[in-house]
């Protein structure tokens, strides 16, 4: 008997072990529930908005002024779309809530730039956008998924490689 | 599982001369480094207790006595050793000599028992006592390059590792070998008299592997045995004439001996 308590700890251990890195990683709830499908849809492209990441580490978010520059003659009757207008107008930005963020003691600065530059699509780590609304993380950072990519592409694995 | 990378012929391995004939002592090597590695200012109160952060100081000897007295200013950073006495104490090998010859401190897996601080020669290691605060104006010019360093964190001058690895993401980038000419570190970069010259010993053409072996080098506490990778270009003297009227003991002004 005992020894099946024991065994059906481990397991439930096992499983919350496995399980961390999603059970910490949460997306946040957004200001406005932002609809990457219906721009990717349109033929948007990931870095006509975040168009630091194929030239900067930080792939970089835009300002509600460059929403304001298309939504002010495209459908400008949408309620969400009133939102973006009236923080646009007010010369607010849009407090968008960060998804994907490493622990402060991992010292780890991730490089947008040379991910993008090694041919990784934007999709290996943020998934597939095109049939989501927001942002999620989609694949939970942790240093073994990290190092296992690196691996297989023949990536550097030195410490100070990511850890600066 | 994984393929070993192809290395490119030339690795490089990189070190420093430092010319204590050019050196002033003006100190913007050490306000260089504070810049660009968002080293924390400890404040008065852990400078009383030696808990001062600086991974580069200037160590000022005084020479001679009476007129002849004279300043030497002698920069110290992590010296990089090849035989470094804080690496093999590390019980989490938090500080490792990667393949380039930098002696670097991954700061995610130290644990803060500092028996490198305490085992380095040289005291070019630091301790975080605690998360150190940046005043508003100091915290926008922090270098988004390099992380902040926590509490109960160990570190230490990196040869600007940061511009290293850029250097080396470029020449990456440009799919062309890393050239010891792009990399500067800070305090080379800023130093007025441009005593302190940073490149490759691999390379025998280089800045410095032309004269790495000059019998004018010298390097700190050779006694220990660390050999760095840091050297020091000797203070060489202009040979001076003899204070006659002052001494009044040279040659010119000793009585004449008559027979």
């Amino acid at each position: 008997m005992t020894r099946w308590k024991y065994l059906l700890t481990a397991v439930v251990l096992a499983g919350l072990g496995a399980a961390y890195p999603t059970l910490t990683q949460r997306a946040p709830r957004q200001p406005i529930a932002f609809p990457h499908k219906l721009h990717l849809a349109a033929g948007m492209h990931c870095t006509d908005c975040h168009r630091d990441a194929a030239v900067s580490a930080s792939a970089g978010l835009p300002s509600v002024r460059e929403c304001a520059l298309c939504h002010a003659r495209i459908k400008t009757q949408s309620p969400m779309i009133r939102q973006v207008m009236a923080y646009a107008k007010r010369g607010e930005e849009i407090p968008w809530q960060r998804v994907y963020r490493y622990p402060k003691s991992a010292h780890v600065i991730f490089r947008h730039n040379m991910h993008i530059a090694a041919g990784l699509a934007c999709g290996t780590c943020h998934g597939d956008l095109r049939h989501a609304t927001t942002a999620s993380v989609w694949k939970p950072l942790d240093m073994g998924v990290c190092i296992a990519c690196h691996r297989q592409h023949g990536a550097k694995v030195e410490c100070q490689a990511c850890h600066d | 599982m994984s393929q070993p990378k192809v290395k490119s012929a030339h690795t490089p391995r990189w070190g420093m001369i430092i010319d204590l004939n050019a050196c002033t002592g003006c100190s913007a090597c050490m306000v260089a480094c504070r810049a660009e590695n968002n080293i924390a200012i400890t404040g008065p109160k852990e400078a009383a207790y030696n808990g001062t952060i600086q991974w580069m100081r200037i160590e000022r000897t005084w020479k001679g006595r009476g007129r002849d007295i004279r300043v030497e200013n002698r920069p110290v950073n992590c010296q990089q050793c090849y035989d470094a006495p804080c690496e093999p104490v590390c019980p989490v090998l938090a500080t490792y000599t990667n393949d380039e010859g930098v002696s670097v401190q991954v700061y995610n897996r130290c644990v803060g028992t500092r028996y490198c601080g305490l085992n380095c020669p040289y005291q070019g290691r630091f301790f975080n006592w605690f998360d150190y605060a940046w005043a508003p104006t100091m915290e926008v010019q922090l270098n988004p390059d390099v992380t902040r360093r926590t509490r109960g964190i160990m570190e230490k001058c990196s040869f600007c590792i940061q511009r290293i690895t850029a250097a080396e993401r470029q020449a990456e980038l440009e799919k062309r070998p890393v050239r010891e000419t792009d990399i500067q570190p800070a305090c080379a970069q800023s130093c007025p008299a441009q005593a302190l010259h940073f490149g490759d010993l691999n390379n025998p053409d280089g800045v410095l592997g032309t004269v790495w072996n000059a019998p004018g080098l010298e390097v700190l506490l050779p006694e220990v045995g660390t050999r760095p990778k840091v050297r020091y270009a000797r203070r060489v003297r202009p040979l001076r004439a003899p204070l006659a009227e002052s001494t009044g003991n040279s040659i010119a002004s000793a009585p004449e001996v008559k027979a």
